[in-house]
């Protein structure tokens, strides 16, 4: 019978890439095929993952963002510039913690078989870049529906509101909004940096894609078939790591070119301005706010 | 035409014809009001609650935060309680150009196949979407807090109701309840 | 899997099934005898109704259900009467004029047929108009409300297609200004024929001005609607919830015609309206999920592409079978199904967008006025007392305007600039 294997991204994305690599890695290892249904066409997100866990498609690369809305955990990931660099962030999801998130997941019938990437956020304003946590004083900032940013930018003095994301871009151009905060991939595709294009590299959140199937669905499979998903994941996310890092690279030079203008903030003010924010989730989730800082040390 | 027929029943029947066709119309015009009332408080709730929120962003820039997740929960249950009005008041759009064309035996014929056919696809519905319930009870919205199977549940609620008013209708149509005949033939139209 | 689907689909259509249900059963149907599990169809049905831009439907509907409720639509007719009465035909011209106005508050063809045909024709048909004419002048001009914004249609496609409502907003204001224009040259020209009578109002300009003041606001709402929208004030939904509180406030402050009893049963009948429509965009989306997954839009979209080697003869072949499904088929039972198929065939041949949805909406509306089943004629014949047969004779005028029209905004990009 067919796999099929959902998610939300367009050709030329490298989850769209990643996902086609996948089904030729699963087909390889099996012999049976896979059907890739893209660019949302099952569903926004969320509703992969309603679907997951009913047994209507069989997987899906998701988001976090919709992820942690059954698992809350995978929202910790988020916590503000928990990660130095990249490599840490995957060595940490790849390790224990993607374990740990992967055994809560159980509970709701989902299995997490591995973690592809999202991107790091950044933040865009209208006219000016924010280099110290002092700029952000008082900025109206878009955020989405996520206790978690809005808790960073509570921490940061900037005052944060959520809103729908279609709503986005008539928001930043009527002046209701200064500013919002996302991975480069998402600001450019939204040409959200033709409205806002004073774009400051923050790198406040880190934002990982697990990769989810429905529990009911891999327990029914064998043990070989259960090692063609997880090593066709890992394979295929490797890739995907490696097209994101390398297009977001390429991307800031497009964007420039199209009129934006980037420069860095400075990382050690906002760590320190945004510490609270781990005193207040390690009161609920101790255990793992203690190990998510040690595996992002290195430990 | 009709009158011929309900007399050959014999009058032993006819009490029993009244009194279903008497609790047939009671219960639609019951699901038809109860729908109307979630319907447009959920609608209110929303209007209020998007207003405010649109109105404290460009005056005092904040927002009501849940104002762009409420839908989530109470379009679903406006759009429930909007389908079992039309489905009550048989406001569903149709193509009537086959019983237009039909004498009134064979028209009430096939009107009584297209609610048995709207019955088995209600149920079917209701029945099919019980995993997806399942899986929806472990979903909960990031801002509001609330499970996503309180929305969810408008699903199954409006098509439960629409089988019973399918079922009310076959029999109304077998009954030969002309009233209802009638609106079945009104064209109705959204443009 | 996606043949067995349409087939069952069209059996049940025609056999009078109402039309979201004739679509469920062809996907429940296909499921089933393909074995798969039918679970997606709660899903699916579920989906579009978690869209938030989804919620300026209902809101759209409400506001123009509020506005028509009330006196407004007797300042309008004056309105219209004072500018256009004093011609030959005048009542006709008003008929045509009125609906643009309508347009402008209400986002529905049906809404002001109703209306607007109960306001005009009995007069009409008073001062000696033929009732078929009258009846023909008001199925046919109504339709130009689905152009003028706000349009639940417009918003239906912009939806499914993933193009901006407001930017389909703007660019219906020409076709539909277009549309009127051509709809009163054809008044004129058989208002003169036959003779019809003048209508100016009476007492002229002095004795409306009072009136006028009291108007003006409720005219003013397209211009909000637009002004809002253009600028990037607001966003469609929040446009549509303003809308909404605007024309509570008209007629509870200005007017003095709202009451709780008012806004209980324009409530009801948006929720039912809401219902209605919702459930075919329910049922296409289960539809869309089978054709996605065959991709079948795709093959569709190569196969128009090889056949007709010209876009012209592309852009010909849509129009024929949106022509033909028109005549049949509710306008955005029409615009629902063959959208997403559409908007793939026409990005291969480098259609804007915008403009295939006016093409769109401009030739299913002319359905609303075709036999065998359509709307707007089946309304205003039952006001007019006349025959479906004799209103569609009178209707020849009006169907090569609009045949007209929607030729010129096929071939010419121009007419639908945005
Ligand atoms: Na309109
Ligand atoms: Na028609």
């Amino acid at each position: 019978e067919d796999v099929i294997f959902a998610h939300g991204e367009n050709p030329g994305n490298p989850r769209y890439i990643a996902a086609e690599k996948w089904a030729e890695l699963y087909t390889e290892c099996t012999g049976s095929s896979v059907n890739v249904a893209p660019s949302a066409t099952m569903g926004d997100d969320v509703e992969m993952l309603t679907s997951v866990g009913a047994g209507i498609i069989q997987i899906t690369a998701n988001s976090q963002g919709s992820f942690s809305q059954i698992v809350p955990e995978i929202g910790l990931l988020g916590l503000p510039f928990l990660f130095p660099d990249l490599e840490t962030a995957w060595a940490t999801v790849d390790g224990e913690v993607g374990d740990l998130i992967d055994e809560r997941a159980h509970e709701s019938g989902l299995k997490v078989v591995g973690y592809w990437d999202n991107g790091i956020r950044h933040i865009t304003h209208l006219s000016k870049h924010m280099l110290e946590p002092a700029d952000l004083a008082g900025m109206r900032i878009r955020t989405p529906p996520a206790e978690m940013t809005v808790d960073i930018f509570e921490a940061l003095g900037a005052s944060p509101a959520p809103l729908a994301w279609s709503e986005v871009p008539s928001a930043l151009q009527s002046g209701v909004f200064e500013g919002q905060e996302n991975p480069l991939t998402n600001i450019y595709f939204a040409k959200l940096h033709e409205i806002t294009p004073y774009i400051t590299i923050t790198g406040h959140m880190y934002e990982a894609s697990p990769v989810v199937v429905g529990l009911g669905w891999w327990e029914g499979l064998d043990e070989a078939t259960q090692t063609c998903v997880t090593d066709a994941t890992r394979e295929a996310g490797a890739l995907q790591r490696q097209l994101n890092k390398e297009g977001n690279e390429k991307l800031q030079a497009t964007m420039e070119e199209e009129g934006a203008i980037f420069a860095t903030a400075n990382r050690e003010a906002f760590v320190e301005a945004t510490a609270s924010v781990y005193d207040k989730y390690a009161e609920t989730y101790p255990e793992l706010v203690k190990a998510l800082r040690e595996a992002a040390q290195g430990q | 035409m009709s009158r011929s027929s309900s007399d050959a029943t014999g009058g032993r029947q006819r009490p029993l014809v009244h009194g279903l066709l008497k609790l047939c119309r009671g219960l639609t015009l019951g699901l038809d009001y109860s729908a109307r009332v979630i319907a447009v408080t959920a609608m209110a709730v929303m209007f209020t609650l998007l207003l405010m929120n649109v109105v404290l962003r460009y005056i005092f820039t904040t927002g009501i935060p849940m104002a762009y997740e409420i839908h989530a929960v109470l379009l679903p249950w406006l759009v429930a309680g909007g389908l079992v009005v039309a489905s009550a008041r048989n406001r569903n759009i149709a193509v009537t150009l086959l019983p237009d064309m039909m004498s009134p035996t064979a028209r009430r014929l096939v009107l009584m196949v297209v609610q048995g056919i709207v019955l088995l696809i209600a149920v079917s519905i209701v029945w099919s979407g019980q995993p997806i319930l399942r899986a929806s009870t472990f979903q909960s919205l990031s801002t509001l807090g609330v499970k996503q199977v309180w929305g969810y549940a408008s699903l199954p609620y409006s098509f439960a109701c629409i089988s019973v008013i399918a079922t009310c209708d076959l029999l109304r149509l077998i009954l030969r309840d002309e009233t209802l005949e009638e609106s079945l033939l009104t064209p109705t139209s959204l443009s | 899997m996606s043949a067995t689907m349409i087939w069952i689909f069209v059996l049940l259509l025609l056999g009078s099934v109402p039309v979201g249900f004739a679509i469920l059963g062809g996907v429940a149907g296909a499921l089933w005898l393909d074995g798969k599990s039918m679970a997606v169809l709660a899903q699916r049905l579920y989906s579009p109704t978690q869209s938030f831009p989804m919620l300026a439907i209902p809101f759209f509907i409400l506001a123009g259900n509020l506005m028509m409720s009330g006196r407004f639509g007797t300042y309008l007719v004056n309105i219209a009467r004072l500018l256009v009465g004093r011609f030959k035909g005048g009542m006709g011209q008003v008929s045509v004029l009125g609906s643009v106005m309508f347009g402008g508050v209400s986002g529905s063809a049906v809404a002001d047929a109703t209306a607007l045909g109960n306001a005009l024709i009995p007069v009409q048909k008073e001062s000696g108009y033929p009732p078929a004419f009258a009846a023909a002048v008001n199925a046919s001009s109504s339709t130009v409300s689905v152009l003028i914004p706000p349009s639940i249609p417009l918003i239906l496609y912009g939806l499914i297609a993933n193009v901006s409502i407001v930017n389909l907003f703007i660019a219906g204001i020409l076709p539909g200004v277009l549309l009127a224009v051509g709809m009163m040259g054809a008044v004129a020209v058989v208002g003169k024929r036959r003779n019809l009578p003048r209508a100016p109002l009476e007492g002229g300009f002095a004795a409306f001005k009072g009136q006028l003041f009291i108007a003006l606001p409720a005219m003013f709402m397209p211009i909000f609607v637009i002004g809002t929208l253009r600028f990037g004030i607001a966003t469609p939904t929040e446009v549509s919830v303003m809308a909404v509180a605007y024309a509570m406030a008209v007629s509870g402050i200005l007017y003095r015609d709202l009451s709780w009893r008012v806004l209980w049963e324009a409530s009801v009948a948006t929720v039912m309206m809401t219902g209605a429509v919702m459930i075919i965009i329910m049922a296409s989306s289960t539809m869309q999920w089978v054709l996605t997954l065959e991709r079948v839009p795709q093959f569709l979209a190569e196969w128009v592409s090889v056949t007709f080697s010209e876009p012209w003869m592309v852009i010909m072949a849509l129009n024929v079978v949106m022509l033909l499904i028109g005549t049949v088929l509710d306008l955005p039972a029409a615009v629902l199904l063959l959208g997403p198929i559409f908007v793939g065939i026409g990005q291969a041949i480098g259609l804007d967008p915008v403009q295939l949805g006016l093409m769109m909406v401009v030739n299913l509306s002319i359905g609303l006025y075709t036999p065998p089943v359509g709307t707007t004629l089946f309304i205003s014949s039952a006001i007019a007392r006349v025959g479906i047969g004799a209103t569609v004779k009178a209707l020849l005028p009006f169907y090569m305007v609009s045949l007209l029209v929607l030729l010129l905004i096929s071939y010419v990009p121009a007419l639908t600039w945005y």
